[in-house]
């Protein structure tokens, strides 16, 4: 089993906050990285809030909107593989 | 002699690799866990604000791109291809090379970068499309994969009404076919003879040994020669010297039989066993073969009947005993169905002919 994997981040008032990230891959079509990740924080119905994110592996400012229906539909796709049964 | 091989390496020259590699989407996973529980919500356009800066794990800072990946795809093809080509023109007479000379113009390669950290039953390691003259590999096995897929494209031949690819026929109109259990055997004993790779499909494994004892009878050169110029039918006019046309069909069906369901799919026990029995008619159809040559072989050549004797049990062990299916072990192979064949093709031979066997 892999050992959790986390990054964090610190916006300008020096706060930090870290997360738990649930996937990283890069899609060809789109050239793009994307990141999956989860703060273990639930909503008022008990499930998990988990978050998408278009990264830059070489800019370490920028985290992006992730815009169209397929990259979400891609970003579903890969959280049905992994979520638990 | 060399002016089709010099118009091989001219074309391989030529050969534009940016524009034969083309990709189906693939997608390059880093790093993946479990999510620790079941229900989850995805939370759409909440990306935090005012970032000074992001911390990433070291491994996920490498960069992909689509220049990076396709360059280093190109150079693994281009290597591939002309290794591949290397050992043909060196290794087949020039008339065995007419068909891979014909599709390696307008080959298309195509590349799946598949996540493969979850297990599955059945690993796809490629594919050879003769409508498209294309070969997709699953790039976490190329090296299996490629040389393996290259053959199939050396050896392929398209018309309106038949697809040929090897031994290999397709009906273009009716969808039906024949010969795939001999071809894919062979086309893997070539893959591991010129290039030392070995295919991850499994259900290859017993065919290998089924067709090694095939190209016993048939003879090496004539059979890669049959294979590289897509003859199936003459690898059934050898054959049937010995077979009789019914016997023949029986062997290549059996062959597709045991291809098609070895390993691909769970079998109960009545299954298995239909299976055992297409194992057991294949063998016992190319020890027949083979004692007919031998016999044949002996006639004309007036030689000593012990060493006949020795050529078949050289011939009969190279056959397994026993094949394990899904933790069942089944006998594939007895003394009495050896015994039976020999009675079959001895007792019933002439005053002129090789007398009777010594148990």
């Amino acid at each position: 089993m892999n050992s959790k994997k986390t990054f964090t981040i610190i916006d300008n008032l020096g706060n930090e906050v870290s997360y738990e990230i649930l996937l990283a891959f890069y899609l060809y079509k789109t050239d793009k990285h994307y990141l999956v990740y989860t703060d273990n924080k639930k909503d008022k119905e008990g499930n998990l809030k988990v978050y998408a994110a278009i990264y830059y592996p070489n800019d370490n400012t920028k985290l992006e909107n992730i815009k169209t229906k397929e990259e979400w539909d891609e970003v579903r796709s890969r959280l049905n593989d992994i979520k638990e049964v | 002699m060399n002016d089709l091989i010099d118009k091989i390496q001219s074309k391989l020259k030529n050969l534009n690799y940016h524009d034969i590699i083309s990709f189906l989407s693939p997608k390059i996973i880093f790093y993946k866990t479990k999510i620790g529980q079941k229900n989850y919500q995805l939370k759409q356009d909440l990306i935090p604000k005012n970032i000074k800066e992001i911390k990433l794990p070291p491994d996920l800072k490498y960069e992909c791109s689509r220049i990076k990946i396709n360059e280093e795809y190109e150079e693994k093809v281009k290597q591939a291809v002309n290794d591949f080509s290397k050992v043909l023109v060196e290794k087949f007479s020039k008339d065995n090379l007419i068909v891979f000379y014909n599709n390696i113009n307008n080959l298309k390669i195509c590349n799946e970068i598949i996540d493969n950290q979850y297990e599955t039953d059945v690993i796809s390691t490629g594919v050879y499309d003769t409508d498209n003259n294309s070969i997709t590999i699953n790039n976490d096995y190329f090296y299996e994969a490629i040389y393996h897929e290259l053959f199939h494209m050396a050896s392929s031949v398209m018309t309106d009404k038949v697809t040929y690819s090897g031994f290999f026929q397709l009906n273009n109109l009716t969808a039906s076919s024949i010969g795939d259990g001999i071809n894919e055997g062979y086309t893997e004993i070539l893959t591991r003879r010129y290039f030392k790779f070995k295919s991850s499909k499994y259900s290859v494994e017993y065919l290998i040994k089924l067709v090694k004892q095939l190209e016993i009878i048939v003879g090496k050169k004539n059979m890669e020669k049959l294979y590289l110029n897509a003859d199936l039918k003459g690898l059934v006019l050898e054959l049937k010297q010995y077979l009789s046309d019914k016997e023949v069909m029986e062997l290549l069906m059996s062959t597709d039989f045991i291809l098609k369901y070895i390993y691909y799919v769970k079998t109960n026990l009545f299954e298995q066993k239909i299976i055992i029995n297409n194992i057991k008619k294949s063998n016992v159809l190319l020890i027949k073969a083979y004692c007919l040559k031998l016999k044949k072989e002996c006639l004309e050549d007036n030689t000593n009947i012990n060493n006949l004797f020795d050529d078949l049990a050289e011939y009969c062990s190279k056959f397994p005993k026993i094949l394990t299916l899904y933790k069942h072990k089944y006998e594939i192979f007895s003394e009495n169905d050896l015994i039976n064949i020999f009675k079959e093709n001895f007792n019933n031979s002439n005053s002129d002919d090789i007398v009777s066997i010594k148990k």
